[in-house]
């Protein structure tokens, strides 16, 4: 018990002494899942559109597929796209494995589904007056699909960061892709397994309170953003 | 007035693979409004999409500016030119002043002008004050302002109005007629769907009607070109076959093709036109009232049983010719049978089967003239005086609608109205009120003796009421032709 307020205590003064060791691992963190979410949502929102208001051969599958993907885990994720990037595979020229790089394409992988489900869903509901107004007011095609987005928007801010929230958490892929090197590919997940193999709690627990409370703000505001959009008639 | 849009053959089928209309032609002329009016789902809204390019036809020729041209073109034309509304406008969930600059910020416009124009809209609309509001929030008459100001700063050639009062107060409808009047005084073309008929009073100059003439068959009707004289009859859906061979035929037992008057009867009331030239004849129009459900008939079409081999209401059209200027069928079943006499049909415009007082409307709604004439179709003795009579007694005690009446009791639905009734009939209507006798003692009523035609009244209502009439008009028959 006193050996868990001991850690404890060191985790804090490593949280508020601006440990640069610690504030580096965070920043990868957080570099590696805005690039990969960044990259990944006009893709996704773009589909996301076609899926809800085009009509195309294949279109139930691909739905299908999305919403089955949200339940792809992180270490099958990670474990492919190893293989893919590892020396003899196929991808092994790019030297990609164990770059941060690496690591956003795993993410990107991991997102992609939900962000995708998520925004058609919330395209799909979307009220068709509002595309028609837009069009027949002049709006060329991919202006009334901006708009249409725009007019979603809530739904959409929370794809994202329900996407944001998914991969910032994630270890399975960072820690085989990424390899877990210090001031490159370490982020928080991988940092945190790590130090606590080693026994090291201290900044294990640091890192689990960064990681506690940017999950729980993202949440805080996802559920904010959800309510300002029902209440918005 | 120029056409500048027409489309022929417009085919269109719901998803569900069924024929939602065929219309034959449909044009519009630069600065005209059109009331289209048609029953729920007779595909209104849909042809209002269309002609906004919001939705394709299964096949259309379409003629722009006179200028043949593929659908793919024409749609991006249409979607430039024309702004559809919604029934519900949809307004974006940013302020009245950015709704109002949405298409304008689309169409190459720089930010000063926009501005400009957006001001300029908002006095015009009166809706400075709402400017920073957000549009979501406003009430259903300011957001059908804002959506029709929103139409107009971009000077769209035609503007589709999916009923425009729906669901509206009085207060908010009369500001919405004011302002698609103004929009039509700045000459922007407008077609207005609606199933208040006054509104084409107010602001129509043609009246469409959107009506289902077969199972699957729907056609454009108008029905203010119906007037004037017999021989220019519209033009009919179905092929019109006139027998030329045939007889001016006085044997009315034998006729196997019971469906069409005969071409030559009609020419011949032409010429046998009342002599009487105190009758306004060509300002009165005749409605035969055929909606209703006949139960006691167990359903069967009253206006289509069979007297003496020809349709009932083959015999009332026959007695009407010669009195009236124009006759049109309100008929709510059957349509296709009840099209091939040639006389434009017309379906109930509100309700399901409110009875005669709708068909009344519905028949008012649907022609200019001056006087409504209406007779039921289940009755074949029309005596040949019978508008004579009525209008005489409609002048001479300045009433406002005229009555038939035997010995004993009034005869309701054989009766002269004035047009100027439609107004005050809607509102009855709507409020609910389905009674002839209540909705007339709302006027200047006037009695008109036909106690010295004892046979005018006689209907059918069971199949024995049927038999002694089929007996009493082949007697009839005989001593005419003695």
């Amino acid at each position: 018990m006193t050996q868990l307020l001991e850690t404890s205590r060191q985790a804090l003064v490593l949280l508020f002494s601006g440990d640069p060791a610690l504030w580096s691992i965070v920043n990868i963190s957080f570099s590696v899942s805005l690039r990969a979410v960044v990259i990944a949502t006009p893709v996704a929102f773009l589909l996301a559109f076609l899926l809800a208001h085009a009509r195309f051969p294949g279109r139930r599958v691909l739905i299908s597929t999305f919403n089955t993907l949200l339940a792809l885990p992180a270490v099958v994720v990670g474990l492919t796209i190893y293989m893919l990037l590892s020396r003899n595979g196929p991808f092994g020229d790019l030297k990609l494995l164990f770059t941060q790089t690496g690591m956003v394409i795993g993410q990107i992988v991991l997102c992609f589904p939900l962000l995708v489900a998520f925004s058609h869903a919330t395209l799909q509901a979307a009220d068709q007056r509002a595309w028609e107004t837009a069009v027949t007011l002049g709006a060329k095609p991919w202006q009334a699909m901006l708009t249409l987005m725009y007019e979603v928007r809530y739904g959409l801010i929370a794809a994202v960061t329900a996407a944001f929230g998914r991969i910032i958490a994630e270890v399975g892929s960072s820690m085989m892709i990424g390899g877990n090197i210090l001031n490159y590919t370490r982020n928080i997940t991988t940092a945190i397994a790590l130090e606590t193999s080693k026994g090291e709690f201290a900044q294990g627990i640091a890192l689990g309170i960064i990681l506690l409370l940017s999950a729980l703000l993202l949440n805080f505001a996802l559920s904010f953003i959800q309510a300002r959009g029902d209440t918005a008639p | 007035m120029s056409v500048f849009l027409q489309l022929k053959h417009l085919l269109k089928s719901t998803n569900a693979g069924e024929r939602l209309f065929d219309i034959d032609e449909f044009s519009i002329r630069e600065n005209t409004c059109i009331v289209l009016s048609g029953r729920n789902g007779a595909g209104k809204t849909t042809l209002l999409k269309i002609l906004a390019g919001l939705d394709k036809p299964d096949h259309v020729d379409i003629l722009y500016d006179g200028e043949r041209m593929p659908w793919k073109l024409a749609q991006q034309k249409m979607r430039l030119d024309v702004v559809y509304l919604h029934q519900q406008p949809y307004m974006f969930d940013r302020t009245v002043a950015e709704n109002i600059a949405y298409g304008l910020r689309r169409s190459g416009l720089k930010q000063a002008q926009v501005d400009e124009k957006v001001d300029q809209a908002l006095q015009w609309a009166q809706l400075s004050k709402l400017a920073a509001r957000n549009a979501r929030q406003l009430s259903g008459g300011e957001k059908q302002r804002v959506a029709l100001t929103r139409a107009r700063v971009l000077s769209p050639r035609l503007l589709l109005l999916d009923e425009p009062l729906a669901n509206m107060d009085i207060n908010a409808r009369e500001q919405t007629i004011h302002l698609i009047q103004r929009l039509k005084s700045e000459g922007v073309s407008t077609i207005v769907t609606s199933h208040e008929p006054y509104i084409s009073t107010l602001i129509g100059d043609e009246h469409r009607h959107l009506c289902k003439t077969g199972p699957c068959r729907y056609t454009v009707v108008k029905p203010f070109l119906f007037q004037r004289n017999m021989t220019q009859r519209p033009r009919q859906s179905t092929p019109h076959k006139i027998s030329e061979s045939r007889e001016p035929s006085t044997d009315l037992d034998h006729e196997e093709n019971a469906g069409l008057v005969n071409e030559s009867t009609v020419n011949r009331s032409d010429t046998t036109m009342n002599k009487d030239s105190s009758v306004p004849q060509q300002q009165i129009t005749a409605v035969i009232l055929a909606g209703g459900l006949a139960r006691r008939m167990s359903g069967q079409d009253k206006g289509l049983i069979e007297i003496n081999g020809r349709a009932m209401i083959e015999h009332i059209i026959e007695a009407l010719s010669p009195q009236v200027g124009s006759i049109l069928i309100n008929a709510n079943r059957n349509l296709d049978q009840y099209g091939r006499y040639a006389f434009p049909v017309i379906e109930d415009l509100m309700g399901e089967f409110f009875g005669p007082l709708v068909g009344m409307a519905s028949g008012m709604q649907a022609t200019n003239t001056d006087y409504l004439l209406t007779v039921p179709c289940d009755s074949p003795f029309i005596p040949p005086v019978l508008a004579e009579r009525l209008f005489h007694e409609l002048q001479d005690k300045k009433a406002d609608i005229s009555v038939a009446h035997d010995s004993t009791r009034m005869q309701p639905v054989f009766a002269l109205l004035r047009k100027e009734l439609l107004p005050s009939l809607m509102t009855y209507l709507e409020d609910g009120g389905r009674k002839i006798d209540t909705w007339y003692a709302e006027h200047r009523l006037a009695r008109t003796d036909f106690s010295d035609w004892p046979d005018a009244f006689i209907n059918i209502n069971t199949p024995d009421d049927k038999k002694s009439v089929e007996q009493k008009m082949t007697h009839q028959k005989d001593v005419h032709k003695t």
